[in-house]
């Protein structure tokens, strides 16, 4: 108790300085939980974006399309709807059937992709397409900048020349529904939304599929990918939204590795604080520490001494920031950040990173095992701080704190 | 019997800036048992290191220094800590409390240090500010005595573990002459009764005339001793 007790006391005698150790320790706690938090919660938005807008958490494909995207490379629904019915992780699936054409207006042409898809179903979900109304198998849903290349508009008629399974062409009559304007490049120049059975069934492709994604009700989508490959057979193949939306994985662990920077600058902040800190304080009690030593202190006692003392600053710098934060994290949760302004600000109306259309509103998530990991780090390392100045002083002898 | 502190030709050389200061040379002294001596001289004599070589606090540049018949010079730096807390008691011209702690918890602490348990220390605290007369001191922290409570307190610290030596360091130095006196007799009283050796150094006549043995320092060599 004596130390604790006498630790206490040495932390309230230069409060100005404590104040400043604590304030160091209890904002890069608060820091680092909050931005983590934010961080985690947008890369999950992004993921639950993607995994709508694309491949679902987890997808099977033909591995051969999966490699090289040509278009005879299909499933048949008979080879893949038993497992994905199997599968008792699966909330919902969607089947998809990717071709490329040429699209043709009254004037003008252009190519495009079509993605055919359970539109009905999928104007539930999808992030792009929600809210669309869809009555016929001819409808289609356009991207804003092809619309404009190819002169047309919610109502007109659109003629798509595809290229059949034995080779032959075929057109196909669409009437455009909506147009949509997304931010995302690919799909506004050159993608439109297409009804699944109306494409393949009259380019020869009946119950042929490219892609089934599936969104998991619970599980991992590794270990959803382990079970599928279990019961396919190939070329059908089971992927992890990692591996078919590696561009999504990849810019997040990009922006991670900002995140991972900015902790990392954290830390030095933190460490250099700490030790600077501990230092003066060190420094002004020398002739108190060569005092104890002479009355029968050990090294190893002083060192005891200036440990306990950040060990008291650290833990309780650490639950304050960690309050603070979680507080903090409370509303954000809730109420998120509102991006909207900056967007606007930057003359744009809807930011993509990864492929993957953001949210305007940025909510932060509650990720535990890195709120208490990043919490209990930043202590340690605050705590640890206190071997420098511990080894300074008892380097020095006993006479020469004493003369001090 | 032999002496509790016995140094043979003990030197300390103390270099600054290029130039060598002999702060002791050739020193032959022992202390017995029970006795009650000043150590006098001018400043810069080297009183201060005489008490700090006996101590272990400074190393010494030759001779040796001799504790209860072991010589500490080539002891670590725990085992003489181990040494000046288990046998030795230091009251020291500035009083060296630890700020943070009350009178109770300064004297305490050493009996921490030793590993005694808590009933033990708080009966053991308790009796010694008894024995002094300042219990009233208890449980004020440093900031709220006087230098003579202070010094007072920092006597029960350096008995409190009954020590083999109580070595102190000008005691009286930043005293009146009143408070000088009543911490000269107190301690001239646990001399007495309880027959703790006290090795004191001071340059104050005034309480040289209490001692019983005065040893003269000038120049870091012993010049003359008396016996009374």
């Amino acid at each position: 108790m004596i130390w604790i007790r006498l630790a206490w006391r040495n932390i309230w005698r230069n409060r100005l300085r404590s104040a400043i150790q604590f304030t160091i320790i209890a904002g890069s706690v608060f820091l680092g939980v909050v931005f983590h938090n934010l961080a985690m919660g947008n890369y999950r938005n992004m993921i639950r974006q993607g995994t709508r807008m694309g491949s679902g958490d987890v997808a099977i494909y033909n591995e051969k399309w999966f490699r090289m995207r040509r278009t005879n490379f299909t499933l048949t629904e008979d080879d893949v709807l038993p497992a994905v019915r199997k599968l008792n992780m699966a909330d919902r699936y969607f089947l998809r059937f990717y071709i490329s054409g040429y699209a043709r207006s009254t004037g003008t042409g252009f190519p495009v992709n079509i993605v055919a898809m359970q539109l009905k179903k999928e104007v539930k979900d999808h992030p792009l397409l929600r809210g669309t109304h869809i009555e016929s198998e001819r409808d289609i849903i356009v991207g804003e900048k092809l619309a404009r290349k190819l002169k047309i508009s919610e109502g007109k008629r659109l003629v798509v020349m595809l290229g059949m399974r034995d080779g032959e062409l075929t057109g196909l009559l669409f009437r455009v529904r909506r147009v949509i304007r997304t931010g995302i490049e690919e799909v506004d120049c050159c993608t439109a939304f297409a009804d699944l059975d109306y494409v393949r069934n009259n380019t020869g492709y009946r119950g042929h599929i490219h892609e089934v994604a599936i969104l998991l009700r619970r599980g991992s989508p590794d270990e959803a990918k382990r079970k599928l490959n279990e019961l396919l057979h190939p070329p059908a193949r089971a992927y992890t939204w990692r591996e078919s939306m590696k561009e999504l994985a990849s810019a997040i662990a990009y922006d991670y590795m900002g995140l991972v920077m900015f902790m990392l600058f954290l830390y030095i902040v933190i460490s250099v604080g700490t030790v600077n800190v501990l230092f003066m304080s060190v420094m002004d009690r020398m002739r108190e520490f060569g005092m104890l030593r002479a009355i029968g202190m050990k090294p190893g006692q002083i060192s005891r001494m200036i440990f306990t003392e950040c060990l008291l600053l650290g833990a309780t710098a650490g639950i304050t920031g960690l309050l603070l934060a979680l507080l903090v994290n409370v509303y954000l949760s809730t109420h998120g950040i509102n991006i909207e302004g900056l967007m606007k600000l930057a003359g744009q109306e809807s930011v993509s990173y990864g492929g993957v259309l953001i949210e305007p509103v940025i909510r932060s998530t509650w990720e535990w095992k890195g709120t208490a990991g990043y919490t209990i780090f930043i202590v340690i390392l605050s705590i640890l701080a206190s071997w420098f100045p511990a080894r300074w002083i008892n380097r020095k002898s006993v006479a020469e704190l004493m003369r001090r | 019997m032999k002496p509790i502190v016995e140094l043979v030709n003990v030197s300390k050389i103390f270099r600054s800036g290029g130039e060598e200061v002999h702060a002791l040379r050739g020193i032959d002294l022992k202390v017995e048992r029970g006795e009650f001596t000043a150590i006098a001289g001018p400043s810069g004599s080297g009183k201060t290191t005489l008490l700090n070589v006996i101590s272990g606090i400074e190393k010494v540049d030759g001779g040796k220094v001799i504790f209860d018949g072991i010589p500490i010079n080539g002891m670590d730096e725990n085992a003489l800590s181990d040494l000046r807390l288990h046998r030795i008691g230091f009251v020291f011209q500035a009083y060296n409390l630890i700020p943070t702690l009350t009178a109770r918890e300064n004297v305490e602490f050493i009996l921490f240090l030793r590993g005694v348990g808590e009933k033990e220390r708080r009966e053991r605290v308790e009796k010694v500010f008894r024995e002094l007369g300042i219990e009233n001191l208890l449980d004020r922290f440093p900031h709220q005595m006087s230098g003579g409570q202070q010094q007072r307190v920092a006597i029960a610290r350096a008995i409190v573990g009954e020590p083999d030596i109580v070595l102190a360091d000008e005691p009286t130095a930043n005293l009146d002459s009143r408070n000088s006196m009543a911490i000269i007799e107190l301690m001239k009283n646990l001399n007495r009764e309880k027959g703790i050796t006290f090795l004191f150094s001071t340059h104050d006549p005034l309480i040289m005339e209490n001692a019983r043995r005065i040893v003269y320092l000038r120049d870091g060599e012993i010049v003359k001793e008396e016996w009374k």
